[in-house]
């Protein structure tokens, strides 16, 4: 039986006159990888930053409906953004390190808790860069820059800096569209070994790698969820044909 | 990742075409021995077989679907989707056999035609050999058993013309007859379609299309 770790019941969101999400009700399976695909401007990086409220800070976003994380609705007053930030970890389509060395981008968001010993923060780091398999390439150099890594070790700093909070969920936003297709096929294989201790959620513009790594996909057509199910029907007997169109590629 | 899954598919195939040649064992020994209680082993392998050929085509059609499988890993799931298909029929040839095999066994019309015995061991060795070639990949392997086929397709010949000259002369048995002849020319797709696995296997390990003579 699969538990669902995230749900959004009739979710609205606009930004300003333009309404970006329709009535947007989606389940996301706890320890699954699910691929959010559709057109540029679907509204499926809108949707993944619903999940941790990322969209709060941009004016005149009106948002209704329901997105409960966990059991707890997270548009409920009363909600601690940090801690839902650090239980719903994010990552960016490009790699954004901190100007900071390759340790202290880990252990940074530790450290501003204030409640971790250096011991502790000292595993964290370790078993963070050892789940995004960096430490082997790094361990020698963790006091160096971080912008000193390659675009692919960078991008995995970042998940391995999501990590050390131990999120529940992690948001990867077209995490390899700037990476080759080396690094990309590590942060793909990463993808799968992590859905074992988070759950991920991925918006991506490349079909294949969603037909590689998911496990449910989301296919969304301006503002509307088109279509959801395992990424194994959807995309060998799509139930809609605007889903077919995009998957064969005649649009979109 | 992908390479796992297409060992899996391998595995699941080969499982398949042991079954397969188990059958055929089955069918040809309950022909020559009278008391061998067989059918209905033959069938439960053919209910067996039917189940994982759908679940053979199910995986390759995901696979292609989700992993965009290139050259080598491309041609792999193609073959085991095609090998899929001929191995499918290959246990409905056994089961053919088999039901003739139950009408004809110990009986004299049997002793009348003592090359059937020959063409069943040619048979039996292009199947297993074209089994072999594929699991090891082996191309020269392959191709001796496409050169084979021409020696079933004689043997097939032959039979046939004997058993239209047993029927000519004895009428009373020309059932007995017919059940023979639908052995040997189930025995002769069973060759055409070891040739097929072994063009499969040929494509698979060189990317060679050798098919009706291209």
């Amino acid at each position: 039986m699969v538990e669902r770790q995230i749900y959004t019941q009739d979710l609205c969101l606009s930004f300003g006159d333009k309404q970006v999400l329709n009535k947007v009700s989606l389940d996301i399976h706890k320890h699954k990888i699910t691929a959010l695909i559709g057109p540029s401007g679907c509204g499926k990086s809108t949707l993944l930053r619903c999940f941790n409220r990322m969209n709060d800070l941009i004016p005149e976003t009106r948002i209704s409906g329901e997105v409960w994380v966990n059991g707890a609705n997270i548009y409920a007053s009363k909600i601690d953004l940090s801690s839902l930030r650090a239980k719903v970890g994010m990552v960016f389509q490009k790699p954004n390190p901190f100007p900071k060395s390759i340790f202290n981008n880990v252990a940074f968001g530790l450290q501003i808790q204030g409640r971790f010993s250096k011991c502790e923060i000292h595993t964290r780091v370790e078993a963070s860069l050892k789940a995004a398999w960096l430490w082997d390439e790094v361990k020698d150099r963790l006091h160096c820059s971080a912008m000193s890594l390659s675009g692919g070790q960078q991008q995995r700093l970042c998940i391995a800096r999501a990590l050390a909070n131990n999120p529940e969920v992690l948001l990867l936003d077209e995490p390899t569209s700037a990476l080759d297709p080396q690094s990309t096929a590590k942060i793909e294989e990463l993808c799968l070994d992590l859905r074992k201790q988070v759950s991920i959620l991925i918006v991506t513009h490349n079909i294949a790698q969603a037909g590689r790594i998911s496990d449910y996909t989301a296919f969304m057509y301006l503002g509307d969820l088109i279509e959801f199910g395992s990424t194994e029907q959807v995309f060998t007997v799509p139930a809609d044909k605007r889903t077919e169109a995009y998957l064969q590629g005649v649009f979109g | 990742m992908l390479a796992n899954r297409i060992h899996e598919l391998k595995q699941l195939i080969l499982s398949e075409a042991s079954l397969v040649v188990k059958m055929l064992s089955l069918a040809i020994e309950g022909l020559y021995d009278p008391g061998y209680a067989f059918s209905e082993a033959v069938m439960t392998f053919e209910k067996r077989v039917n189940q994982i050929e759908v679940e053979i085509d199910n995986k390759c059609i995901t696979l292609i679907a989700l992993q965009q499988p290139e050259a080598k890993d491309l041609r792999q799931i193609l073959m085991i989707y095609r090998i899929n298909n001929d191995l499918e029929r290959l246990g409905d040839q056994a089961v053919n056999i088999a039901e003739s095999s139950i009408e004809v066994s110990g009986k004299k019309s049997l002793s009348q035609v003592p090359e059937l015995l020959e063409m069943k061991k040619a048979v039996n060795q292009m199947l297993r050999e074209s089994l072999e070639a594929f699991t090891n990949e082996d191309d020269e392997l392959a191709r001796k058993v496409c050169a084979n086929d021409n020696i079933v397709d004689d043997f097939n010949r032959r039979i046939i013309s004997h058993l239209i000259e047993l029927m000519k002369k004895d009428g009373p048995l020309i059932e007995e007859y017919l059940h023979l002849m639908r052995i040997a020319r189930n025995l002769e797709r069973i060759a055409d379609l070891s040739t097929n696995i072994a063009e499969s296997t040929i494509y698979l390990s060189r990317g060679k299309m050798i098919k009706h003579g291209f």
